[in-house]
């Protein structure tokens, strides 16, 4: 009986002991929903040479307009180092960077540029990356872009986006009855921007193949609606349909075989699929209610669109093996122009609030808890298209009379124009990765 | 106790040495006739001449002359011969009836000797076995005797051994009492010792949880205003961070220990630890309780209430 006791009292202290040992868990669930802090140094110019762009400075608005990155101004850092000897990790503590990066351009031997980039980790007073690129001197801003991807890659784990590209359509009044419209292709960022197509007639809904070597877009230009493809390389265009009624809302199958539109021929807007090789049209809806803005989802197994079957404007989604039509929309009174993100996961659309009055604007819905952000307060918000890699939102919205390209990362988070400088613009569409 | 058959060698060699005597003695007395005297005898060899063949004649004559002499002298001799044997006969005659009285008389000599000789012997064997009696019965009254002795002290002994034995095991069982009651007070000791030591422990670790928590508080709050939650991070995600702190409540290292599937997560958790760089209240934490569980800590970052 001792004995147990003894033992009992033995185990017990083990017991304690080893709970004593056991180590201190600290759960940390909340924080600061912040920006990563970066300081993006002026790259020293060591080519001699007069540079058009200012890569760092095109590096650092990238990363900025992300909503994932909080660039330092560079009139509060405390000095410009260009190699890594230079970097005094003491200093961006102090200046509360979490990662600094420097470069330098030189000139080599064959007439190009090279450009050497490095990012350190301030906190860990460690490098993450360096890397040398050999760039003409015009393409400077490709290589901003370039570098402002691999340290977005590195420090977020996604894909960049800022060498991709951006179509819109301009309108502008030459005179009374007079309208020039013109379909444009610029950098993401809305600079380089080119006139890849003008017409006196409007031009609609521009859709970029999955591969971006192409564009469908409806074009009036014959006085009636007809959906056209162009290739980007050669300029090359075709006109793929025209039936009588509306033709509208082209959109590229994943695989790139086929085009989801909508037609009206039959009465009523139906969204139809059309397979490009064979020709072959087929329908997918049936209803007396409108049903337009088709778009694929990622697996291209299923179609969202929006459709006013249930009274007011929403948006289902229509499995195309099955056949089965689910209303993914329920929240506020219009939600139209819906995009899934290359995920699947969030839907963004244009979204009007039950007694939100007559405003418009950008929304984004969690399909996994289906619940809903509005990300804008233009109040005027439309054609929303999102960034391959599902950072960004672009949307066209009204300033004052006229139309202007908008962004906001889809945390909302961070909000930005679009430098436009002629006419109206709108129907943005954002590239997919391009090669 | 004496053997008896101690006394056996004695009185079979007494015996013995009585026989051997009377045996040698008897030779004296009984063979005492005369040794025979062996007459020598003599070979008479016949000498044959073959040169003589031719004197034969002569010697015949010779020969019967001879042996008419011879006859005549052998017939004086036989007369002397029958003479001198009844001479030789009578003569033996007296000798036999001589040593025929001789041998009476020794016979009767020899007879009263050992009529003698008996009666000796047997008075000395009634001696002896009177002795020998005498000496077994004593010997007896001693075995008797010392068997007495022997069983008393046997007895004695015994008694003397089983009081031993009882005081032995009576001593043994006090001991064993003593002893018992002794472990008890031990053990009971003991326990309480254990038991003062564990509700010391207790309290200490009451006091140390008290402290840990504190501290965990102290630590949770400081990261939590460190970490820069990043806008790929989603409700769920989960990077656990492995801490070694100095005693001095610097940031040794950090590192992740369990990853979130996220490298950009996972390194803004490491981040936010490396941001911080120093817990200065760890430095006021006792030094054991420092080494048991602030040395090396663990951070879970599990981002809660983010919008997605």
């Amino acid at each position: 009986m001792v004995k147990l006791n003894q033992l009992l009292v033995l185990a017990l202290a083990a017991l304690m002991s080893m709970s004593v040992r056991a180590e201190l868990v600290v759960e940390v669930t909340q924080g600061v929903e912040s920006p990563t802090r970066i300081a993006v140094v002026p790259f020293a110019n060591d080519s001699g040479l007069a540079l058009s762009e200012d890569v760092a400075d095109l590096v650092q608005q990238d990363l900025g307009r992300s909503g994932f990155f909080e660039p330092m101004a560079r009139e509060n850092m405390l000095g410009f180092p260009s190699r890594r000897a230079d970097v005094y990790f003491r200093d961006w503590r102090i200046s509360r960077m979490d990662y600094v990066v420097i470069g330098r351009v030189e000139n080599n031997a064959s007439g190009q540029l090279n450009i050497t980039y490095e990012l350190f980790d301030v906190l860990r007073e460690e490098s993450l990356m360096t890397e040398p690129l050999s760039v003409p001197q015009g393409g400077l801003r490709d290589a901003a872009h370039f570098i402002a991807d691999r340290i977005f890659e590195e420090l977020t784990g996604l894909k960049g986006a800022f060498s991709t590209q951006i179509v819109y359509v301009t309108a502008e009044q030459l005179s009374a009855g007079k309208q020039r419209f013109r379909l444009k292709l610029a950098d993401w960022d809305g600079a380089r921007a080119q006139t890849i197509l003008e017409s006196p007639e409007p031009i609609l809904s521009p859709a970029w193949s999955m591969d971006g070597s192409k564009l469908a877009y409806v074009s009036f230009e014959t006085s009636k609606p007809s959906i056209y493809v162009q290739h980007l390389a050669t300029g090359k265009r075709e006109r793929i349909q025209s039936f009588p009624g509306l033709n509208g809302a082209p959109a590229w199958s994943p695989d790139g075989n086929q085009l989801a539109l909508v037609l009206s021929r039959d009465g009523n807007p139906e969204i139809y699929v059309l397979n490009l090789q064979t020709r072959e049209l087929q329908r997918i809806t049936r209803h007396y209610g409108i049903d337009t803005e088709p778009n694929w989802s990622p697996d291209g197994r299923s179609l969202i669109f929006t459709s006013d079957r249930g009274g007011q404007p929403q948006i289902y989604r229509l499995d195309l093996a099955s056949r089965n039509l689910e209303r993914l929309t329920f929240e506020g009174n219009y939600n139209a122009s819906g995009r899934l993100t290359q995920d699947g996961r969030f839907l963004t659309m244009v979204h009007r609030s039950q007694g939100g009055g007559n405003g418009f604007d950008i929304a984004v819905q969690d399909l996994k808890t289906d619940r809903v952000d509005i990300l804008t307060r233009s109040g005027l918000a439309e054609s929303p298209s999102i960034a391959p890699n599902g950072s960004i939102v672009i949307y066209a919205t009204q300033e004052g009379t006229r139309g202007v390209l908008s962004a906001v990362s889809l945390d909302g988070r961070v909000q930005f124009r679009m430098p436009a400088n002629e006419g109206d613009v709108r129907e943005p569409a954002w590239s997919p990765y391009l090669r | 106790m004496v053997d008896f058959r101690s006394y056996i060698l004695p009185t079979f060699l007494a015996l013995l040495i009585h026989g051997l005597v009377l045996a040698l003695l008897s030779t004296h007395w009984i063979d005492h006739s005369e040794p025979k005297r062996s007459m020598p005898r003599h070979i008479q060899a016949q000498m044959i001449d073959l040169n003589a063949l031719a004197e034969r004649q002569a010697e015949q004559e010779r020969i019967t002359q001879e042996k008419a002499k011879q006859a005549e002298a052998a017939k004086a001799k036989a007369q002397r011969e029958r003479e001198q044997a009844a001479a030789e006969k009578r003569r033996q005659e007296l000798e036999r009836k001589k040593a025929k009285a001789e041998a009476e008389r020794k016979a009767k000599q020899e007879a009263e000797r050992k009529r003698q000789q008996e009666i000796a012997r047997k008075r000395e064997a009634e001696q002896k076995k009177k002795a020998e009696l005498a000496a077994r019965k004593k010997a007896e009254a001693e075995a008797r005797k010392r068997k007495a002795e022997e069983q008393a002290r046997r007895e004695a002994e015994k008694a003397k051994q089983e009081a031993a034995e009882r005081a032995r095991k009576e001593a043994e069982r006090r001991e064993q009492q003593a002893k018992a009651e002794q472990e008890l007070q031990q053990a009971l000791e003991r326990e309480r010792q254990a038991r003062a030591k564990a509700e010391a422990a207790a309290a200490a670790r009451q006091q140390s949880q008290a402290v840990i928590g504190d501290i965990r508080s102290y630590i949770q709050a400081v990261l939590q205003d460190s970490w820069r939650i990043p806008s790929t991070a989603r409700n769920g995600m989960e990077a656990i961070v492995t801490i070694h702190l100095l005693p001095s409540g610097e940031v040794d290292q950090a590192y992740i220990a369990k990853s979130s599937g996220n490298a950009a997560f996972d390194n803004t958790a490491v981040q936010a630890v490396y941001r911080v760089q120093s817990f200065p209240r760890v430095a006021d934490v006792d030094p054991i309780l420092f080494e048991r569980q602030l040395r090396k800590l663990q951070v879970k970052f599990k981002p809660e209430g983010l919008r997605w």
